[in-house]
């Protein structure tokens, strides 16, 4: 009769996918809690404001236009092609940053949830990209606004983005589930994570563009960033994506995912003893 | 039914912080209120042992209150029992649902209503949006909030948040429930309703587990006692006996 109770002992332990699926199935039991939450946050952070989210919208606008003239400036290029370029890149890249920086420190952020019940791990991640993709739906008005503007009407390979943006999204929440789990055992790595983001930051083709660089092209090319941002900016800006940024990307997601679930799998039983 | 089983569990924890080195003497000794007990040996590191060797049996009807001084391991054994430390030897199994009352502030944001904080909690629960909504009239009048739950927390007293929060946390009714020194501010009126609903909610409840240093409310409402020190269980047994003993040292702490 004892057998018919759920273990909870070190002793033969459980396969991997069973914790996997454990953490899985409690994210899934809780989902109305990470949407709310995730709303809430946004919300919050304009409470009393008198436009509110919109604040995001108008924020990332002046950015933008303050960019697009000055990198148009920059590189001699015209506006209808910085414009979208820049756009398009920084959007991304803040999906990509702030999920990665938020991550890094939400099970600290969030310990007494993590201290009164078996908790899943994935669902404060989960929590971060959902926040974070609200406030990319907030950013993506302007590219709306942009694309009617100068006349960027869709074409067939946009087409591509129904496999880009799911590898973009999968690979920014592998990546946020391994800093995740890993900081609050190796606190450096929160600082860390936030100097490589904003090195990264310049690097990465995300304002200029790779064409623009007159020596150490490297840079560029051998960044797996610059071509999982590229899956997602060339198909919008009308063009394909290399088959180079393709391989890169998906071994970058891939291998991503792979970690994550490695380390949910061994370490999710100790992150309470870490925080 | 509900039912907890503890087999021999310990739980260590590894200490990470700077200078732990001068941890190891004062585990050596016996301290004060005994904060912190020996270091185990693992291999390599240090460890704390929280738990030591704890075995405990409850069934359904089983209200047990654990009693202790600071350091003694009762919160770790109340989160063993949740789920959230796993043994690092023996092992904790559990059947029911359980529900905890350890740190009923948390979630609390100045900005946000009373009513986004039911939700939140509600909602973390896995309670759905309109069970909360069904429920929101309910948690007015218990906290005696009244319009108030659409108002900012920043604008209420203590007394008031804890009110919400209690109203919150017992708005469950689990199979197993976990309570860890849940009674702070808040006047004594309240403290009367509240301690009447924990009453109410245990005694519906398979298991109750209550930690507190508050003995005469363990005596209201609880049948067994466990006095924990430095991690073990000192003494297990009816709560009048346990008790009692407990008592007779407890200026000595």
């Amino acid at each position: 009769m004892a057998d018919a109770l759920p273990e909870r002992s070190p002793g033969p332990l459980r396969s991997a996918v069973s914790d996997i699926l454990a953490d899985f199935r409690i994210a899934a039991r809780q989902r109305a809690f990470w949407t709310y939450q995730a709303y809430q946050k946004v919300r919050l952070q304009y409470a009393r404001s008198l436009i509110g989210p919109l604040w995001l919208t108008a924020t990332m606008a002046l950015q933008l236009v303050a960019l697009t003239y000055l990198f148009s400036g920059l590189f001699g290029a015209d506006m209808s092609v910085i414009a979208p370029w820049v756009t398009v890149g920084v959007i991304a890249w803040t999906f990509f940053s702030s999920s990665l920086n938020e991550s890094s420190s939400i099970l600290l952020v969030n310990k007494p949830y993590i201290m009164e019940s078996e908790t899943s791990i994935t669902g404060f991640v989960i929590r971060v990209l959902m926040k974070n993709l609200i406030v990319a739906a907030h950013h993506l008005v302007l590219l709306v606004i942009l694309i009617v503007w100068f006349r960027l009407w869709p074409n067939a390979e946009w087409l591509w983005l129904l496999a880009s943006l799911p590898v973009y999204v999968i690979t920014t929440a592998s990546l946020a589930l391994i800093l995740a789990i890993l900081t609050p055992r190796f606190r450096d790595l929160g600082p860390l994570t936030e100097n490589i983001l904003m090195v990264g930051f310049f690097l990465t083709p995300v304002l200029w563009r790779p064409q623009s660089l007159v020596r150490n092209e490297f840079i560029a090319t051998f960044n797996p960033l610059t071509h999982l941002l590229a899956i997602v900016r060339q198909p919008l800006l009308g063009h394909a994506p290399q088959t180079l940024s393709w391989v890169i990307a998906l071994w970058a997601c891939g291998l991503s995912l792979l970690t994550a679930l490695l380390l949910l799998a061994t370490l999710r039983r100790r992150i309470a003893f870490w925080i | 039914m509900a039912r907890i089983e503890i087999e021999s569990a310990c739980v260590d924890f590894r200490l990470y912080a700077p200078g732990e080195k001068s941890l190891r003497s004062l585990a050596a000794r016996p301290v004060v209120g005994g904060n912190i007990f020996r270091a185990g040996s693992h291999g390599r590191g240090r460890f704390v042992r929280a738990l030591d060797h704890v075995s405990l049996s409850l069934k359904d009807g089983d209200r047990l209150a654990i009693v202790g001084p600071n350091g003694a391991g009762k919160t770790t054994l109340l989160r063993m029992m949740a789920g959230v430390y796993q043994p690092t030897q023996g092992r904790c199994r559990t059947e029911g649902r359980i529900g905890t009352m350890f740190d009923i502030y948390h979630g609390m944001e100045d900005d946000m209503t009373g009513r986004d904080f039911v939700m939140s909690r509600g909602l973390f629960r896995g309670a759905s949006q309109s069970l909360l909504a069904d429920n929101m009239d309910e948690i007015r009048s218990f906290s005696g909030l009244g319009d108030f739950v659409d108002q900012p927390l920043g604008t209420y007293s203590a007394g008031m948040r804890v009110r919400l929060a209690f109203a919150v946390a017992t708005l469950f009714q689990p199979d197993i429930l976990l309570l860890d020194e849940i009674f702070g501010a808040g006047d004594m009126d309240f403290f009367d309703r509240a301690s009447r609903r924990i009453v109410e909610i245990s005694s519906k409840a398979g298991i109750t587990v209550f930690s507190t240093h508050w003995l005469e409310l363990a005596e209201s409402f609880c049948n067994r006692a466990i006095w924990m020190d430095r991690g073990q269980v000192k003494m297990a047994g009816d709560l009048d006996t346990v008790l009692d003993a407990y008592r007779q040292v407890r200026t000595q702490y």
